[in-house]
């Protein structure tokens, strides 16, 4: 499905993929994901699907992130691909999660691969691939 | 300032005229204000070094590189022939992670 607005928030409908242990979320159909140029990352989900997608097995990176309110985070993460089917494009990227986290959320590493346009005026979402 | 000619399919030109209107109204000049624009930023993509993005994956087990390859992808197709499993594998990449980052507005402080 192409990009679309969720009260007012784009969002778009991925493929969560841990290739090294064959696992996909969602197992069928796509998952969706909100797009946030505020977070800096590749990809944030929540913790029930880290562990669905035995992300968890691995070692795991940690890095902290910096809260709204200016406190700090720390988030485990690893690499996992993203699978975007209305482009037709698969991006490899650090996957991470944090305790209370409940959607899953693109930020501006993966949006790097992106062409984004929002139009708030007629309510539309384009998202292309860069290449 | 140059002038050229060029031949665009009908389509495009149909676009260029269209965005041009909207952007800039009827005004002379317009077009080429379009075409200029347009083409500064193809500029900025061709100026791109190519291997930016290119990266490799490794896989690391007990201090130990077992695997290593351009795309996760590759990387497990790799470990899957020599029958690694993935539990305890560290994967890295040549391209750094940031050890800070903005978390984004999505994430409630409530932790």
């Amino acid at each position: 499905m192409s990009p679309y607005f969720l009260d007012g928030t784009p969002a778009l409908e991925i493929i969560i993929r841990n290739p090294i242990a064959d696992k996909s979320f969602p197992s069928e159909g796509e998952a969706i994901a909100i797009l946030d140029t505020g977070f800096e990352g590749f990809l944030l989900i929540p913790k029930s699907v880290f562990e669905e997608l035995s992300f968890n097995q691995f070692d795991v990176n940690r890095r902290k992130l910096v809260l709204a309110n200016g406190l700090f985070t720390q988030s485990a993460g690893t690499f996992g691909e993203v699978i975007i089917p209305s482009l037709n494009v698969q991006l490899d990227g650090f996957v991470e999660t944090i305790e209370g986290v409940e959607e899953i959320v693109i930020g501006t590493e993966l949006m790097k691969n992106l062409k984004l346009i929002l139009d708030y005026c007629i309510g539309r979402v384009n998202v292309k691939n860069c290449k | 300032m140059g002038t050229i000619t060029i031949s665009l399919s009908d389509d495009v030109e149909k676009k260029l005229r269209t965005i041009a209107k909207h952007l800039y109204g009827s005004s002379k000049g317009s077009l080429s204000k379009v075409v200029e624009d347009a083409l500064e930023n193809y500029f900025l993509t061709l100026n791109k070094p190519a291997n930016s993005d290119k990266k490799i994956f490794k896989a690391i087990k007990e201090d130990r590189v077992v695997a290593e390859a351009s795309t996760l992808e590759e990387l497990a197709s790799i470990l899957k022939k020599k029958g690694i499993e993935p539990r305890g594998l560290r994967i890295v990449s040549t391209k750094l992670i940031r050890p800070v980052v903005h978390g984004g507005y999505r994430i409630k402080p409530t932790l």
